[in-house]
């Protein structure tokens, strides 16, 4: 690793993004590279620590906030060996700074904030106040590597995408400071600076996706919006706004899951946090999931923590702003929608799973060996049941939400992208709908005996989906750089024109469409295999359609663009600008590397699955221990009553889940695991061939008229329902933009006047009050002595009565 | 030592010279207006200078005791709130200035945030240490001291009325936020506000207000307190009534008047019952005095009725939040009246109505005066006179202050979403925020009155900022209707930079400032068992994304408005001040500890009252059967 590379690989693109406006001072040839050679420094960074997480070798920040004794065994270094297969479980602490370095870390709060009296137990976790911290293990530094380094590519791209763009010193700035707020949100180890990141990508996708907000050309895109305006400018910037807040109504539900997770656990801390899921051991007492679980708002806090990746990452119902998001640049739409912020979400859910099961499993195993956990808490195995029922009640809430979710959102944005008139937008409804898979991948897990396979599976497709979706968004990026369009009904035949993008799309689109051999097929059994294993059949059913589906659009796609005839369109630009050309260099190369990365990617899917055993695998696997094979594909609910029967010793069972992971991570064992799976993968075939002949036949050799289809009742009725995508979107703008605007008038019109009002009603009561009154004052002498009189003779009879 | 007396001399002058110069500057202004308006820039500098010199020095002696405060491995951790000084917390000094400096008692107590620096305003010339008081988990003998106890049975005779100026963590972190925020706006008046009628006036009166808000925050007695309260208000009547826009401005200024009066009314009646009930108006002594109660009832209803009980750590835990919870219901009616005061001049719903007009009515240098800095003079007395002493009598309100700050922060926000003008926009704007302000301190966490009080400042900067670029925009087009405005980004790039920064901070969008304290409030939420309202309030953050969103678009992107074709960017002495704020906003967001470490200290030793419903229901009621 190179020195202090947690550290810098986020904050060095952060001050390259502070020091643009400096460099486009000096001048913008020098902007343009640096704006280039800051992420590429990151990724260098990022790329270094791979070898220091496959050695096992897990950096934790701040050993000293860590007190207290746990059973999970934070240091060992050991090797198993089974059928001559020998295993490295290595776990172990190490500080990546100095002892003393706490230059890096930023104090938040610098006291320790008093704790009352009855949430005593949490008082030791707070350290000297809230620091800012890293945290170095598989998954962190995978999604690093992921953002960095895709993130660079897309930068080289931009290189010449953006050639001669008066706004350049904008869109470098925002670029690089998404790629540091990414790259900090997936490095950090406290939820409150997870946020931070999270936000700063929201933020930074809003100034992106309306960075051509002065573009004056009336607006092509058809009309969605009631806001909808004459420009092309005025419509960006709608779209990123929508992206803000739609986003940020998710984020809401983030922060208050995290502001009670916080009350509960006393700590932001990631570590602490999964340390302390179950069982509180320095305390002692219950941990903070079993704590929620008993306050019965464990469900509630799920589901909340999962509104952010539920709108970070465009799923069901909040997915609506992502489509729109396609009014940036393509380059931002490869980043932000496709490599790497929408995928923050899953990074989320990924990062709190381990933390979620594993508390279930620990208290599962409490309730069937009291005895082990008696120094720590007395409880009976009965009391240790409940506790346990109950996480496990909250938490598959949690996790059924996701993987319904998740399956849904496949299929819906599926369906939407099949009727897309827009180049981009079908790749932003393919987003969406591979994120759900990914969704779907981590949600059965946790209603899953394996795991580790299914967590790996999800993580595995989020690799091969930004792989192979910033080649789809550079390709098209490349496409309409060329033909100065977004409908793809105005393009067609470029294959012989451009045919460097031609492969390459090609090849993502084969990737995408889970065709054998490209890395989405990988991925996508690898998901299946899961959700199998999970038996949720019709979960399995749903998501096996949606391949169908997928392969339609992605052919329908690449037919309209590369085959066929050119389009008058085309015809004209070429008439004004010379024939259309393939792209330049800095352009291809970047598509070139990534169309390769594809190829490549599916086939280390075992070197993978051995990237996550380290610490991370060696955690899930020390906190589930309960074998699907042996349990003979029971259901996640009837473990307890089984295991209570047949009991086995807890190392029988690691060990037999040690060597199911293994397994996979050898090539012989993959790939009999993968001719194992010869059902799921013919099906797959099946419905990809399924969703290939109509795409062919209409739109690749264009045999068939698809108007025909859509042309009759039934066919121009559901063509209507999906173009207006399931009138969601209008749902929306009708009650939560209207109807809110609406409201908000008539709360202005009738509430707040007539509040004012009142003020000037006691004004005038006042003011007759007194213009009566004054009546009394006449000023006529003898009036004015009678009154006197008579007010000595009240207060004298006062006097006398009342003495 | 010798530094912090002269540091105390500095407070006093940072106010007088404000106060004094206003005079000056009337009379200046009559003959040379540009004369009288850099005297008064050269005076809010000064001051500005003054109040963050001495608030540098309590921060710097502040640091040294923090590092020795604490000890993780510590088993007792319930104990460890502040116990190093405990026994030194009811110890109060009273002797003349020469003894001061050499008195050797100073060296026991390292931390200025303990010892606030009294000094003589008026006639008493002496000097004082009075320390902030603690509520201690255990009891302690030396603690029964029957003195206040004895005052409070004669208040009438006992009654001490002292004035001077303190600066502790809490009045110096707002009073830098005002003495800045003033002296950046006289700069500001002077490039804005150049065709005055009477600019001796104008100055002289801002100089008053910003005298009169220092002197708010820097007092040390409530009817002090209550002096500088209406002295400010005198001032900011004279710059709306007579500079005001519009042709409305008597009657804006006779609403805003009356209004504010009606609130003074109640808070000085609140003030006096809190006086006799405590039998001091000191805010310190105040405190001190509530230990004792404390400690009273302490030994009197447990140590009588179950000395078994009082020895034993539940005990100890049971007498705590009994007494606090007698306190709560003692103090309730005068803390209520208080609030009524500082409710209508945060703007809090349905006591609102003045502040649309007033900050419609009011020039744009004054209105940003009115939102960034009087407003959280009442935020900052709820702090001070509230939160930190009387915490338990705002749990008992916990409830209904929640409801109406949700209110607050919901209307407002749908208020401004609806307005056509920026100006007035931001009015509600600044009225939904307060909403935020007085949740944190209706929940009364830790974390949630550090995150309010955080978010005074916050606020304040964001606003400010806001206003300033207004003004700008108003100065150069005449105009702050949406309609009219649009596209202005291309043209005034530094102008759209500062506006879209602040208005995301207050949006809550970090890394600004605005996140750094809305997360404290809202994880206070949390702690505070609220739940619901803590969804409630971060919902709130999505309205006012919203509105500062759709404002930003509607003035500085899509295409340029026709009659905007000249738009250029001001000249940096325009922007000065806004850059300014806009780097402390965007410093802060990212080490919020260089403001939070004023004054986090001070409410970690509070004792807040841990809510629980139900329990906290049924305590109250028996503390209630108790005092009958």
């Amino acid at each position: 690793m190179l020195p202090n590379a947690a550290w810098l690989c986020w904050i060095i693109p952060m001050v390259g993004a502070a020091l643009t406006p400096l460099f486009s001072k000096i001048h913008p040839k020098v902007r343009d590279i640096l704006a280039v050679l800051f992420p590429a420094v990151a990724a260098a960074l990022a790329v270094s620590m791979i070898p220091d997480v496959m050695n096992g070798f897990t950096i934790l920040p701040q050993p000293e906030i860590l007190v207290g004794e746990s059973p999970i065994p934070w240091d060992i270094t050991q090797t198993i060996t089974i059928q001559g297969v020998s295993i490295p479980v290595t776990l172990r602490w190490a500080s990546l700074l100095p002892y003393n370095a706490k230059v890096l870390w930023i104090p938040w709060l610098p006291v320790q904030p008093p704790i009352e009296f009855w949430q005593a137990q949490y008082a030791f976790m707070i350290p000297r106040g809230i620091y800012a911290g890293i945290l170095v293990d598989p998954l962190s530094v995978f999604m690093a590597c992921v953002v960095t380094c895709i993130g660079f590519l897309i930068m080289v791209f931009s290189l010449g995408y953006m050639h001669g763009d008066p706004d350049l010193t904008r869109y470098w700035f925002f670029m690089n400071f998404f790629i540091g707020g990414m790259t900090m949100l997936v490095m950090t180890d406290n939820l409150l600076q997870l946020f931070i990141g999270w936000e700063i990508v929201g933020l930074c996708s809003w100034a992106l996706i309306g960075f051509w907000h002065k573009k004056e050309e009336p607006c092509t895109v058809p009309k969605y919006t009631p806001e909808y305006r004459t420009t092309e400018g005025e419509y960006n910037a709608l779209c990123g706004m929508k992206a803000f807040i739609m986003t940020k109504i998710g984020d809401i539900a983030l922060l208050i899951a995290i502001s009670v997770i916080f009350f509960v656990s006393g700590t932001f801390n990631l570590v602490q946090l999964q340390q302390n899921a179950a069982i509180n051991f320095a305390a002692p007492s219950i941990g903070w999931v079993t704590d929620l679980a008993v306050r019965g708002l464990l469900p509630a806090v799920a589901l909340l923590l999962f509104g952010g990746p539920i709108a970070k990452s465009a799923q069901f119902p909040l997915h609506e702003w992502l489509p729109e998001a396609m009014a940036g640049p393509t380059t931002v739409s490869a980043l932000i929608h496709a490599a790497t912020m929408v995928k923050a979400g899953v990074y989320l859910v990924a990062r709190m799973l381990p933390i979620f099961y594993g508390s279930q499993q620990i208290l599962l195993e409490a309730a069937l060996k009291p005895t082990n956990y008696a120094s720590t808490i007395m409880l009976t195995s009965g009391q240790w049941l409940f506790l346990y029922t109950a996480t496990q009640y909250g938490l598959s809430t949690f996790f059924n939400t996701v993987a319904s979710i998740g399956v849904f959102t496949a299929f819906l944005a599926a369906t939407m992208g099949v009727v897309s008139r827009e180049l981009k937008k079908v790749l932003a409804y393919s987003t969406i709908s591979q994120i759900g898979y990914m969704m779907l991948a981590l949600g059965v897990v946790g209603t899953s005996a394996m795991s580790v396979a299914g967590f790996v599976a999800g993580t595995f497709h989020l690799m091969a989906h930004a792989i192979f979706k910033a080649l789809l968004f550079l390709c098209a990026g490349a496409v309409l750089h060329a033909v100065e369009t977004k409908d793809m009904f105005e393009m067609g035949g470029l294959k012989e024109k451009m045919p460097i993008t031609y492969v390459c799309m090609l090849v993502g689109g084969l990737s995408l469409a889970g065709f054998p051999s490209f890395a989405g097929f990988f991925s996508k059994e690898a998901i299946f295999g899961a959700t199998l294993e999970a038996n949720q059949l019709a979960i399995y059913a749903l998501a096996a359609i949606v391949v169908a589906i997928t392969t339609f659009y992605t052919f329908r796609m690449i037919g309209l663009v590369f085959h066929g005839e050119p389009s008058s369109h085309v015809k004209k630009i070429e008439e004004e600008h010379g024939p259309v050309k393939e792209a330049p260099l800095v352009m291809w190369v970047p598509l070139v590397i990534l169309a390769a990365a594809t190829l490549v990617a599916g086939w280390l899917e075992p070197l993978f699955r051995q990237f996550f055993l380290g610490p991370l695998g060696a955690y899930l696997l020390e906190a589930e221990y309960v074998h699907p094979v042996l349990l003979g594909g029971l259901t996640f609910s009837e473990y307890p009553h089984f295991i209570i029967e047949h009991t086995l010793t807890h190392e029988q069972i690691v060990l037999l889940e040690v060597y199911e992971y293994m397994h996979l991570t050898t090539y012989s064992g993959w790939l009999s695991e993968l001719a194992s799976a010869w059902m799921s993968i013919a099906i797959s075939l099946g419905l990809f061939v399924v969703g290939f002949v109509p795409a062919w036949h209409y739109y690749i050799v264009r045999r068939g008229d698809p108007s025909r289809v859509t042309g009759n009742r039934v066919g121009g009725a559901i063509w209507k329902f999906l173009w207006n995508r399931w009138y969601i979107n209008q749902l929306y703008y009708l009650v939560f933009v209207d109807g809110f605007l609406k409201l908000a008038s008539a709360m202005y019109d009738y509430l707040e006047r007539g509040l004012d009002s009142l003020n000037y009603v006691v004004a005038a009561v006042t003011v007759k009050f007194s213009e009566s009154f004054r009546k009394t004052q006449t000023g006529i002498a003898y009036v004015n002595i009678m009154y006197l009189l008579l007010g000595v003779l009240v207060f004298m009879f006062l006097l006398l009565v009342f003495w | 030592m010798i530094l912090d007396v002269s540091a105390g001399y500095e407070l006093v002058t940072s106010v007088a010279v404000l106060i004094a110069l206003s005079p000056i500057v009337y009379l200046i202004g009559k003959k040379w207006g540009k004369a009288a308006a850099w005297l008064s820039v050269a005076a809010a500098a000064v001051s500005a200078i003054l109040v963050i010199h001495v608030s540098y020095t309590l921060l710097t002696s502040y640091n040294l005791l923090a590092s020795i405060s604490f000890d993780v491995a510590s088993k007792n951790y319930q104990l460890v709130i502040y116990v190093p000084f405990q026994e030194l917390a009811l110890r109060i000094n009273l002797f003349p200035p020469w003894e001061a400096s050499l008195d050797t008692s100073m060296v026991y107590f390292p931390n200025p945030f303990d010892r606030s620096v009294v000094y003589p305003a008026f006639h008493l010339f002496q000097y004082r240490l009075v320390l902030r008081p603690y509520y201690n988990v255990i009891p302690q003998p030396a603690f029964r001291i029957e003195a206040p106890m004895a005052v409070s049975m004669n208040p009438l005779l006992l009654l001490p009325l002292d004035a001077g100026l303190v600066a502790d963590g809490l009045s110096a972190s707002v009073a830098m936020l005002i003495s800045g925020l003033g002296a950046l706006v006289v700069f500001y008046c002077t490039t804005h506000m150049d065709d005055l009628k009477q600019p001796g006036t104008f100055y002289a009166s801002l100089l008053l207000f910003i005298g009169g808000m220092l002197g708010v925050v820097f007092s040390t007695n409530i009817i002090e307190f209550f002096l500088f309260w209406e002295l400010m208000l005198i001032p900011t009547y004279i710059l709306v009534a007579y500079y005001g826009l519009t042709e409305k401005r008597g009657a804006t200024a006779l609403k805003y008047f009356l209004w504010t009066t009606f609130g003074s009314a109640f808070m000085l009646v609140g003030m006096l019952m809190t006086g006799i009930n405590l039998g001091t108006f000191n805010m310190q002594e105040m405190g001190v005095i509530l230990n004792a109660y404390q400690n009273f009832i302490y030994s009197s209803v447990l140590g009588n009725f179950a000395p078994w009980l009082a020895s034993t750590v539940l005990g100890q835990q049971v007498q705590l939040w009994l007494t606090l919870a007698i306190i709560g219901v003692v103090m309730a009616l005068p803390v209520a009246l208080i609030l009524v005061g500082f409710a209508v001049k945060m703007a809090i719903f349905p006591l609102h109505t003045w502040l649309p007009d007033t900050y419609m009515e009011a020039p744009m240098p004054v209105t940003l005066l009115l939102s960034a800095a009087m407003t959280k003079t009442a935020a900052y007395g709820i702090a001070r006179i509230v939160s930190l002493y009387l915490a338990p009598s705002v749990s008992t309100m916990t409830i209904g202050l929640g409801i109406l700050a949700i209110v607050t922060a919901f209307y407002g926000g749908i208020m401004a979403l609806t307005q056509k003008n920026l100006k007035a926009m931001l009015a509600y704007s600044s009225m939904s925020q307060m909403g935020y302000i007085l949740f944190g301190y209706a929940m009364t966490t830790f974390f949630s009155v550090t995150g309010s009080f955080f978010h005074i400042i916050n606020h304040g900067i964001c606003i400010a900022t806001w206003f300033m670029i207004a003004g700008l925009l108003l100065k150069q087009f005449g105009t702050l209707d949406f309609e009219k405005l649009g596209g202005l980004a291309g043209k005034m790039p530094l102008t759209a930079t500062l506006a879209v920064i602040s208005g995301l901070s207050l949006a809550g969008i970090p890394p600004l400032s605005g996140f750094a304290s809305e997360w404290m409030i809202f994880v206070g939420g949390a702690v505070a068992n609220q739940y619901l309202f803590l969804g409630l309030m971060v919902l709130a953050t999505a309205v006012t994304l919203a509105y500062y969103l759709w404002a930003i678009r509607r003035i500085f992107f899509g295409p340029l408005k026709p009659g905007l074709e000249n738009a250029r960017e001001f000249p940096l002495r325009y922007t000065v001040p806004a850059i300014i704020l806009v780097v402390f906003t965007v410093i802060l967001g990212i080490a919020p500890n260089m403001a939070t470490q004023f004054f986090a200290p001070l409410f970690g030793a509070t004792p807040f009252l841990p809510t629980i419903y139900g329990w906290e229901q049924i305590t109250y009621l028996l503390a209630a059967l108790m005092m009958m």
